[in-house]
């Protein structure tokens, strides 16, 4: 498990789409803090999360390109190992992500009196909900098709204009999808493997 | 100790059946797995390492099954599929670092050691390696954490003659140790004739036999003849003939072969195009 998700973090810190996203993060930050109306929405942090959330899809589908799938099974790794890497992988990027909003309220945010907590929940939100029905997705029927379905379950996220503590319901809620997510991927991506639709 | 023992696995998918599979390799061997493409050699493979769960049957690996703890049996299989899944940004430096958290006894010396011997450049991406390189990195990685048993599904296919001869040279190499046993499955027969031990020849899913290479030669020959000598021979002696210009060429079991005619060998892959052949009248 350590070694896939070294060789997974390795090919993230490649990735553009995610160094687009910390940009992306930052400039909007220091962008939106600036406009009138304090405070603004956190949905402002949507743009850069969902591109930070390209770079493991891509991770993904390579896998399956180089035949990484069926050659990290060949080695002390299992299918559960394979998915559970891909889920922290996911955790692994919400934290970076965390930390950078942390960061600029620390050094900006937290001067100009905007809130910590709706930016933090809403990250984890958009990061966690969206990898919670796209990963069950993915390893179910294949990288293939799974965008559009997650497109439609964001919008209901995307609409909620909620207070701190609606944020922190859909938080919550998000969390217990995630949790909820991992087996059903793990089951799912076994199955794909008994019928032989990997491979 | 055996190195493998399979017995009845089965594997259904939709339009192909794999087995039922009995099959047994003792330690220190190398079993060559014969079959044309879409035979099972893959799926086979997939079995044993629990890549793919089977329908039914039982997989001993190194003396345990392998519906135990795969992950600890894996850390003493190594293992090179057709096509070596790294991902192409990888340099050979890279995997070695990866695979040292993969691997409990992975050996960064032997693995640089290889990677040496192979003329493997550490700091190229793998994207870029030529399919003989990318089989020589596939090699070292099965090869550098101490195995005891490697699993080579058409590994050697595609592969200059140069790059076979090694790694045939690299199989018997390996083999020399009595806990080491080999299973090298192709479609191209003159490889397995040289380094294997057993034979075993598997068609549409079936395993149409498993044995010494040895006591196959010794049974099987090949009579040059006359069209009449070979009509004496009694019913069943034959498995297949060819006319040829001087008469006729045929593989015959010795055993049933009267004396005083002489017998050449017989080479695997004519024995395996003619069981293949009876297969399929059979089926």
């Amino acid at each position: 498990m350590k070694g896939l998700l070294k060789k997974d973090l390795r090919r993230m810190f490649r990735s553009w789409y995610f160094w687009l996203s910390q940009v992306v993060i930052g400039v909007q930050f220091l962008a939106y803090t600036r406009i009138e109306d304090f405070p603004p929405a956190p949905a402002f942090l949507d743009v850069g999360c969902m591109i930070a959330l390209f770079a493991p899809t891509i991770i993904l589908s390579e896998d399956e390109r180089d035949r990484w799938q069926s050659y990290c099974l060949t080695l002390p790794c299992t299918r559960k190992d394979y998915v559970s890497g891909k889920y922290l992988l996911h955790l692994l990027l919400l934290g970076i992500i965390l930390v950078e909003v942390i960061v600029f309220w620390l050094f900006w945010g937290a001067w100009v009196g905007i809130a910590l907590a709706p930016m933090l929940c809403h990250a984890t939100v958009i990061v966690l909900f969206s990898t919670a029905i796209r990963l069950p997705l993915t390893f179910r029927f294949g990288e293939y098709g799974s965008f559009a379905l997650l497109m439609v379950f964001l919008l209901p996220v995307w609409l909620v204009k909620s207070d701190l503590m609606g944020q922190m319901v859909l938080t919550l809620a998000a969390l217990g999808i995630f949790a909820l997510s991992w087996p059903a991927s793990i089951r799912w991506y076994s199955l794909r493997w008994k019928k032989g639709k990997i491979g | 100790m055996n190195a493998i023992e399979i017995q009845k696995l089965k594997k259904s998918y939709k339009g192909f059946t794999l087995g039922p599979l009995d099959l047994t390799l003792p330690s220190g061997c190398i079993l060559g797995l014969i079959g044309e493409n879409g035979a099972g050699k893959s799926t086979a493979i997939k079995l044993m390492l629990d890549i793919v769960p089977p329908d039914q049957g039982s997989v001993c690996l190194l003396g345990q099954d392998n519906q135990g703890d795969i992950r600890a049996l894996k850390e003493d299989i190594g293992v090179v599929l057709d096509e070596v899944g790294l991902p192409g940004y990888l340099t050979p430096r890279e995997v070695g670092k990866i695979m040292r958290s993969v691997f409990r006894n992975w050996d960064g010396a032997v693995y640089e050691g290889y990677l040496r011997r192979f003329n493997l450049p550490e700091g190229k991406r793998f994207r870029t390696f030529s399919k003989g390189m990318k089989m020589k990195l596939g090699f070292a990685i099965a090869l550098s954490h101490h195995p005891k048993l490697l699993l080579l599904d058409e590994a050697t296919s595609g592969l200059d003659p140069v790059v076979r001869d090694e790694v045939m040279d690299l199989l018997m190499e390996f083999t020399r140790q009595e806990d080491h046993a080999v299973l090298l499955s192709s479609h191209i027969v003159s490889d397995l004739e040289k380094a294997c031990d057993y034979i075993a020849f598997l068609r549409q899913g079936k395993l149409l036999l498993c044995q010494e290479k040895d006591l196959l030669k010794a049974r099987y020959g090949v009579l040059r003849c006359a069209r009449e000598d070979l009509d004496r021979l009694e019913t069943g002696a034959v498995l297949s003939k060819r006319e040829t210009a001087y008469g006729v060429e045929a593989i015959v079991e010795r055993d049933r072969v009267p004396a005083g005619l002489e017998l050449g060998a017989v080479d695997i892959e004519q024995l395996f195009v003619v069981m293949a052949k009876q297969g399929a009248k059979g089926a």
